[in-house]
């Protein structure tokens, strides 16, 4: 019997060595310690590194709930983990717009080349758009610095749904651009924003639990530009990769997402 | 492992806003999946029965399933017994061992019914002496509030809980697997990193039910992440299948 995925090898292979040398993972949106509403048992990061290690992750990056929530101010969570444990630890500057403070935050992004890829943006949560203007020096900061921006989006959000994206990648062409969780719903706009603008990459995090979009990106963008995420602790990094390699897609794609795409990334900021 | 799947559908009408690489219309084609995926077989019920009606669709998938594998199982859907529609509970019994039926549902939204135990006395009174599994999903047209009042009334059936969402359901879940002896996890939505381990230490390997709630979600990622938790070997082989067997071989169905 075979499982997971009869019509590929490389699913065949994960699923009996769970973890492949010529399949790293780059995993580009995940978070850290306890958040309101929801029991996460693997919160701390001991069980988080413990699951990276064995399923051969190159790189996390992350930003902490204490930061987006901003029980702890500054971005210290995020920073402190990252050099403590260091690889295959990465992290994001949360840009909070209450607490806002660019000079200092920028200054903290570029001391710390070996931790951030750049800035995470959370503005459902925040009740900020995306194109705020308290958030524009951080997007003129990235932009000149060639770095990545990560962004919550979500189907009809008025913060962070497809418009404010489009918004945002019309203006600055410098800075990578993760759209977080694809726009959740609104495949077609995802697939859109992707074919628009060549700094776009759509972040499957909290996509993979709907069968069929994955499909429909690798079949209407290609999968050249689509990150694996998995928002852990939320969901399990193995149940993300099991979705990929299940997914009706060439194992050339699932390299793609599960490594070759983050490898090219990383190289484009600089990191 | 051997993989018995508690959470599967087949035809025409999935999700309609998901975009489904390819809707498993006719159970030959679940079956196709199944192989693929390395799935022995399961519960399975035609989500048509949900709009075309209770009648048609208990007597479509019981067709269907003369043909299909052995270890595939049907799931009767179920509507309040005073429009006479179905079989009587003292009959259905029989009726589900003849037509290869593994467990009961409902939908209460669909088929506008009170999602309350009392609409239902007659036939949760026979899943009760029978042991036979009642499914409560909170996808189909009853809320975990609801669940949680129908457990209420029958703490000791076997009912097997599957909660629709995706975001970790855990203060929700744990009172039902702690207060309800008989009830069972279906993990088809359970996707929390470290969320088996913790929940097996909370109740055991025993209350657990591989799940995937396919067509609409990946059968793979389910099986990934239960090989590689940190389970010993026979929980694993519990949760895979070994507990929806003994569930159905304790129903004599």
């Amino acid at each position: 019997m075979k499982y997971v995925n009869r019509d590929s090898k490389l699913a065949q292979r994960f699923y009996e060595a769970g973890c492949l040398e010529d399949c790293p993972l780059y995993d580009f949106h995940g978070h850290l310690h306890e958040v309101g509403g929801n029991y996460l048992p693997a919160g701390n990061i001991e069980p988080m590194l413990d699951t990276l290690h064995r399923i051969g992750a190159k790189s996390f990056a992350f930003s902490s709930h204490f930061s987006l929530t901003g029980v702890i101010t500054g971005d210290m969570d995020t920073l402190s983990t990252c050099k403590q444990y260091g690889a295959p630890l990465r992290g994001y500057f949360v840009v909070m717009p209450f607490l806002a403070n660019p000079p200092v935050d920028c200054k903290t992004i570029l001391d710390n080349p070996d931790v951030y890829l750049g800035c995470k943006f959370l503005g459902d949560y925040h009740g900020t758009p995306l194109e705020a203007p308290v958030y524009a020096p951080y997007w003129e900061f990235l932009n000149e610095h060639k770095l990545a921006a990560l962004c919550h989006t979500w189907g009809d959000s008025p913060f962070d749904g497809s418009e404010n994206v489009r918004h945002i990648a019309e203006q600055y062409h410098d800075v990578q651009i993760l759209v977080g969780h694809c726009v959740h719903g609104r495949w077609d706009d995802a697939v859109a924003l992707a074919k628009d603008f060549p700094n776009v990459w759509l972040d499957l995090t909290a996509v993979l639990d709907d069968r069929g979009a994955l499909e429909k990106f690798v079949r209407e963008v290609g999968s050249e530009r689509l990150l694996f995420g998995t928002d852990m602790p939320w969901f399990s990094t193995y149940q993300g990769v099991g979705c990929v390699l299940d997914a009706e897609i060439s194992d050339e794609d699932k390299h793609n997402i599960l490594h070759k795409n983050g490898e090219r990334l990383l190289k484009i900021i600089n990191r | 492992m051997i993989f018995y799947d508690a959470h599967l559908t087949y035809g025409a009408a999935t999700k309609l806003n998901v975009p489904l690489p390819k809707p498993n219309v006719f159970l030959p084609m679940l079956e196709d999946e199944l192989d693929r995926t390395g799935v022995t077989g399961g519960l399975v019920y035609n989500v048509a029965t949900d709009y075309a009606g209770v009648v048609v669709g208990n007597s479509v998938l019981a067709n269907d399933l003369k043909t299909a594998r052995h270890d595939l199982y049907g799931v009767y859907t179920l509507v309040p017994s005073y429009t006479g529609e179905l079989s009587c509970a003292n009959d259905l019994y029989d009726v589900m061992k003849a037509t290869k039926m593994g467990a009961l549902r409902m939908n209460p939204k669909a088929h506008a019914h009170l999602p309350r135990a009392g609409a239902l006395s007659d036939y949760l009174s026979m899943a009760l002496e029978c042991k036979i599994p009642v499914i409560l999903d909170t996808a189909c047209g009853i809320t975990a509030e609801e669940c949680y009042d129908l457990m209420c009334a029958y703490p000791t059936l076997h009912a097997i809980l599957s909660v629709d969402a995706t975001w970790p359901t855990d203060r929700m879940v744990r009172p039902f697997l702690a207060q309800f002896p008989n009830l069972h996890y279906d993990i088809s939505h359970m996707i929390t990193e470290h969320g088996l381990e913790s929940l097996v230490s909370f109740c055991g390997a025993k209350r657990l039910l591989f799940a995937s709630d396919y067509p609409s979600r990946y059968i793979g990622g389910q099986q990934m992440m239960l090989k590689f938790s940190l389970l010993s070997e026979s929980e694993k082989n519990l949760i895979a299948g070994e507990n929806l067997l003994r569930l159905i071989k304790e129903a004599r169905l």
